[in-house]
Order: structure tokens, then C-alpha cells, then sequence
């Protein structure tokens, strides 16, 4: 079992590897493989090299990473609220993270003592915390249904929000804005990709800590304290943890949709919901999905990069369809 | 009526788990209603019985410290009800009424998660397979299992700690006869051998009036009798919480039939 989990496992960080390589050659220019290695490796700053190093390393690395952060947030919050439609996109956590990242964008406004650099991710943090603490009340004290319900009315509430701000936003702001909104990881930079490096390499350890509790948790609350589990304190450490890392995929990345509540039913289906395999798989799978979009979202229009949002979007629309039949068949069973 | 009464169970600084005063409302419904009893005494198997919506998983969960603000349990003189969640999961092991969910997730790696959060060997999970019959499932997932073999899985759970209080929950009430009288040996052997105080919820007064040592009957969310088993179920308290006309033998109670209830006590 393990040994087919590891063998899995393995498959998937190689299939990243390629996803990855092929991000680098792909392009407004294309660049073969030897071609990337001398850039990389090399130590002649011709063009090619500015390019690869400036550009396209950062773009996917934080396609990579965004999508790192989405899957495991979103495998963590499926466990938490007890919904295969949660996600942070479907429930409104990226929609208030947006909304504080363009408070931050649009009218400078931004908490008192964060420099204003921090800013974007700083608005971006507090919005994603307040929402998933709303959340967090309404699943306790509802179930199932209700958490979705009120998750989707966090998203239009937020969506009209930004909406609002871009409506009183300057021209050029709104066209960074909107931009931003898409999702997009072209505007990569190196502290960009290093500050989310590092929260998803913290979290990620964390998550991975709580994983016996959280798949503890998957047995109902009661059973879980019944095991000495202090089922709030796991929620909210998993909570902190999510909106850490929506919040800085959004600040960086722009809303992304549907990789959070994909990635962890592929994780599911894969490695079962043993959370120490679970949350690694639905972080790669995460990671894996945005390194495809990217790849794609450069080979679909010639000559231009779409924003990588609209790809997982199209692509994850059908799927989160088939979430929704397929629990309704269940129910009718 | 019952023998022991209520009067000499109240003191505290006994050996032994002592309940209550517990009250419980939902709403205007009073579910608990100063319920006490015990003590109950370590080695022993405690039966709770009663009608549905009489409150012995209420009266259970409150035990497992589930409702904080119900009131006092006492373990040889220790006020459990201040205990933090973790702390009480070393004192209580609590297996609830609902089934286990059917997940993708083996018997195995479920119960292993439950030993690293308990803290226990891993060794425990094969020792504890083993004796509850289940080395075959270790590799199935738990959504795979029949619901009889799932409660099964959910006692080995229950288990997995060596708590100094065992709270069950209708254990029996998906297996069949040959599983009911093996896990009610289990739970006799592990209880004699630990020490530990165990409350079993059953609806089979047969097996309680022979596989438990004491006897706590709930009516309508009060204590209705309490006592040795053969004092405490007999054909009087059978037709006043149940509505049956019952035999109390020596090999068992045998039904013959519903008698009459008072208006009104049909439910709750
Ligand atoms: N969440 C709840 N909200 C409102 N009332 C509740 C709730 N849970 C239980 N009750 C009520 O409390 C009473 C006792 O319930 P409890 O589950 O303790 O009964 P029980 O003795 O375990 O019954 P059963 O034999 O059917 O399991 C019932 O009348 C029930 O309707
Ligand atoms: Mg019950």
C-alpha cells in the first residue's frame, strides 16, 4: 500500500518536472531544452538568459507554488468544513482576500504599521482570516448545505466589492486590476516566489503535523474528542493555516479558481484520505494543475499568454459539475 | 423498586466514577434532569439502559466531557468536568452511538492515526485487530466494510487507548449473535484486566441482565432504577419504561407481548 502510494507519488513529482521544463521553453519565444540549461547554468547574460532567470523562472515557479498553496488549502478545507465543495475560491476566501489586496491596490489604504509594500498581502491576509473565521461559525452551528450557501454569498458579496473598487479606480490601476483579478503569474518576482516558498514550506510542515488529528477529524467531531482531539483547536490551527496561503496565492497570483477544489479530490481518489498521504497529494496535484494551465495558457492563443485563471476556470468548470452530480447520485443511492 | 438508591452514591471521594447531578436541555425540553449515579466501580461493566429518547447518549457524551456545562463526573474523587479535551481523552474512551463513515481510508491507517494521536505503540493497532477477529480488514477501507464489521472497526477505535473509563454506545446493535456475545466478553476481559469503569448503552436485556454487573435504567431523562441487574430488570420495570409484558427467568427475559402504557409516555 505504501510502497503503490510512494511509486504514485514519485510519478507525480516527475510528471511536475516535465510540466515545469516545458513552462520554461514555452514562450513568445521557444527555447529548447539545451538551450534552457546553458542559460540556467551557464554564466553568459545574453538575452536569453535575462529571460529565463527574470521572467520565466519566477513565472514557474510561482505557478508552481500558487498552486501548491491552493491544493493544500483546499484539501484542509474539505476535511474541516466536511464538504467536497469547499475550496477557497467556492467559499469566498480568495473573494476577501481579493477585496483586501485591491483596497490595498486601489486606495493605498493599508493597516497601520505594514509598510505599504506589504500591503497588498498584509489587506489580502486579513480579509482571507476574517472570512474563514465566518465560515468556521456557520459550520458549526449548520451543516452541510449551509456552509456552501453562505460561502457563495461571501463570493458575490466580495466580487461586488472589488467590482465597487474598480468601478472608482483610475485608469491605469484598473487595467493592473483588472488584470489581477484573472489570475495570472506572469508578474512573477523572485520575492514573490520566495515569500510564498517559504509559507508553503511552514504550512506545509504544520498541515502535515495535524495530519493524524485531521484524519481524525473526517470521523465526526464526537468520535475525534472521544480521542483526546480538540477538534476546534485543529480547526483553527487548519483555518490560520488556509488563510495564510489563499491570501498570498491571491496577493501574488491574482484569484485563481477551481485548482483548490480539484486538486484534493484527485488526492482523494489517489492516496485514499489517510491525511499523511492526502495533504502531500493534494499539494502536488495543486502544483500539478497550475504548472499545466500555465504550459497551456501560453499554447493556446499564438503569439500570446492567456491569464493562467481563465484556463483552470474553464477546465475546472466541468469538473465541479461532475462534484455536484456525483453527489447527488450518492444521495439518491 | 431497585435496591441501591440514590442516597448513597451522592458523596464524593469514592473509589469508582460517580455521575451527576446532570442536567441537559435542548430547548425547552428538559432531555437530563438531575440525573446521579454510581459510583460505578472500576472492573465493573455498567449497562445503561432504557427507552429511545430516554437520554443515555446524552447522558454518555456528557460523560465523555462533550457537554461541558452539564454537570459533575467524578473518578475516584476527581472532577473530570474540568478537565481539558485532551486530558479527558487519556481518562475516557468514548465509542458514539452513530456508525463510522464510509471512508477511503484503510482499517489500518485509520487506527495507526489513532495510536500516533493517543500516543500509543503502533503495535497496538495488530494486537487489537487481532483480538477483535478483524486482521483480515487491515487493508480495507473503512467505506468497504458491512456495518456490522464497521461498529467493529469503531470499538477496536474506542479501544486503542488504555482508558480508565470505557463509554459505549450501542455497541451491538449491527452484529450478529455469535459478534454481540464475543464483544461482550471482550469488553468483560478488558475491563476485569484494566481496571476500568465501563458504561455500555444496550437495548438487549438479556444480555444485560447476564454479561453486566450493574444496571443503570433511564426513563424520560431521569434515573428510574439502578442496582445489580436481576434486582433492577424485572417484569415491573419492564412494563413501565418498555410497555411489555415480560418474563424475568434465570436464562433471560422473555417477551410476550405490549401491554398497556399510559397515555402520553409512548414517546420520550
Ligand atoms: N441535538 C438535539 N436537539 C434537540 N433534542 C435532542 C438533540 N439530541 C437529542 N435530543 C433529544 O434528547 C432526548 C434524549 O436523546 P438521546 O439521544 O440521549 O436518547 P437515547 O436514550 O440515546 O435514545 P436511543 O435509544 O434512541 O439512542 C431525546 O428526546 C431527543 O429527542
Ligand atoms: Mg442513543
Amino acid at each position: 500500500m505504501t510502497r503503490i502510494r510512494a511509486g504514485i507519488l514519485a510519478g507525480l513529482i516527475c510528471l511536475l518536472a516535465v510540466f515545469f521544463v516545458s513552462d520554461l521553453s514555452f514562450g513568445p519565444l521557444h527555447l529548447s531544452f539545451s538551450r534552457i540549461a546553458t542559460a540556467v547554468f551557464g554564466s553568459v547574460p545574453d538575452q536569453v538568459h535575462m529571460a529565463i532567470w527574470q521572467i520565466r523562472l519566477p513565472g514557474a515557479c510561482l505557478a508552481i507554488l500558487t498552486g501548491f498553496a491552493l491544493g493544500l488549502s483546499g484539501s484542509e478545507m474539505q476535511t474541516i468544513l466536511n464538504n467536497p465543495l469547499a475550496s477557497p475560491f467556492t467559499l469566498g476566501v480568495s473573494a476577501a482576500a481579493a477585496f483586501g489586496a485591491s483596497l490595498a491596490l486601489i486606495l493605498g489604504w493599508h493597516l497601520p504599521g505594514i509598510s505599504s509594500a506589504a500591503a497588498v498581502p498584509a489587506n489580502a491576509f486579513v480579509f482571507a482570516v476574517g472570512s474563514a473565521l465566518l465560515l468556521n461559525v456557520v459550520s458549526r452551528s449548520r451543516e452541510g448545505e449551509g456552509v456552501v450557501l453562505f460561502g457563495i454569498a461571501l463570493v458575490f458579496t466580495f466580487q461586488a466589492c472589488v467590482a465597487l473598487l474598480q468601478f472608482v479606480a483610475s485608469e491605469d490601476t484598473l487595467q493592473d486590476l483588472v488584470f489581477w483579478t484573472m489570475g495570472s503569474v506572469t508578474r512573477a518576482t523572485w520575492p514573490r516566489v520566495i515569500c510564498l516558498g517559504l509559507a508553503c514550506l511552514i504550512t506545509g510542515i504544520l498541515s502535515f503535523r495535524a495530519a493524524p488529528a485531521l484524519t481524525m477529524l473526517r470521523l465526526g467531531d464526537d468520535r475525534a474528542a472521544g480521542l483526546g482531539i480538540d477538534a476546534r483547536r485543529v480547526r483553527f490551527g487548519a483555518l490560520l493555516r488556509v488563510s495564510v496561503l489563499a491570501s498570498l496565492a491571491v496577493a501574488f497570483s491574482g484569484t485563481i479558481g477551481f485548482v483548490g477544489l480539484v486538486a484534493p479530490h484527485i488526492s482523494r481518489h489517489l492516496f485514499g484520505e489517510d491525511h499523511r498521504w492526502y495533504l502531500p497529494g493534494g499539494a502536488l496535484a495543486g502544483a500539478l494543475i497550475m504548472s499545466a494551465a500555465s504550459v497551456t495558457a501560453k499554447n493556446t492563443v499564438p503569439g500570446q499568454v492567456l491569464p493562467v485563471g481563465i484556463v483552470t476556470a474553464l477546465a475546472g468548470v466541468p469538473f465541479f459539475i461532475a462534484v455536484v452530480l456525483r453527489r447527488r447520485g450518492d444521495r439518491g443511492e | 423498586m431497585p435496591t441501591r438508591m440514590l442516597t448513597d452514591s451522592v458523596a464524593s471521594g469514592q473509589e469508582g466514577l460517580t455521575i451527576g447531578p446532570v442536567t441537559v436541555r435542548r430547548g425547552r425540553k428538559v432531555v437530563l434532569d438531575e440525573v446521579r449515579c454510581g459510583p460505578l466501580r472500576p472492573g465493573e461493566v455498567a449497562g445503561l439502559l432504557g427507552p429511545n429518547g430516554s437520554g443515555k447518549s446524552t447522558l454518555l457524551r456528557m460523560v465523555a466531557g462533550l457537554l461541558p456545562a452539564a454537570g459533575r463526573a467524578e473518578l475516584d474523587g476527581l472532577d473530570l468536568s474540568g478537565l481539558s479535551a485532551a486530558r479527558r481523552g487519556v481518562f475516557c474512551a468514548y465509542m458514539p452511538q452513530a456508525p463510522l463513515p464510509q471512508l477511503m481510508l484503510g482499517v489500518g491507517e485509520m487506527l495507526e492515526a489513532a495510536a500516533r494521536v493517543a500516543g500509543v505503540p503502533a503495535a497496538r493497532v495488530a494486537d487489537l485487530l487481532g483480538r477483535l477477529g478483524l486482521e483480515n480488514f487491515a487493508r480495507r477501507p473503512v467505506g468497504a466494510l458491512s456495518g456490522g464489521q464497521r461498529q467493529l472497526v469503531a470499538l477496536a477505535l474506542a479501544l486503542i487507548r488504555e482508558p480508565r473509563i470505557l463509554l459505549l454506545d450501542e455497541p451491538l446493535s449491527a452484529l450478529d449473535l455469535r459478534h454481540q456475545l464475543r464483544v461482550m466478553e471482550i469488553v468483560a476481559r478488558e475491563t476485569r484486566m484494566r481496571g476500568m469503569v465501563t458504561i455500555i448503552v444496550l437495548h438487549d436485556l438479556t444480555m444485560a441482565l447476564r454479561h453486566t454487573d450493574h444496571v443503570v435504567l433511564l426513563k424520560g431523562g431521569r434515573v428510574f432504577g439502578e442496582g445489580v441487574p436481576e434486582d433492577v430488570i424485572t417484569r415491573d420495570s419492564l412494563s413501565a419504561l418498555w410497555g411489555v409484558c415480560a418474563r424475568v427467568t434465570t436464562d433471560g427475559v422473555i417477551v410476550d407481548g405490549l401491554a398497556d402504557m399510559p397515555a402520553g409516555e409512548e414517546s420520550d
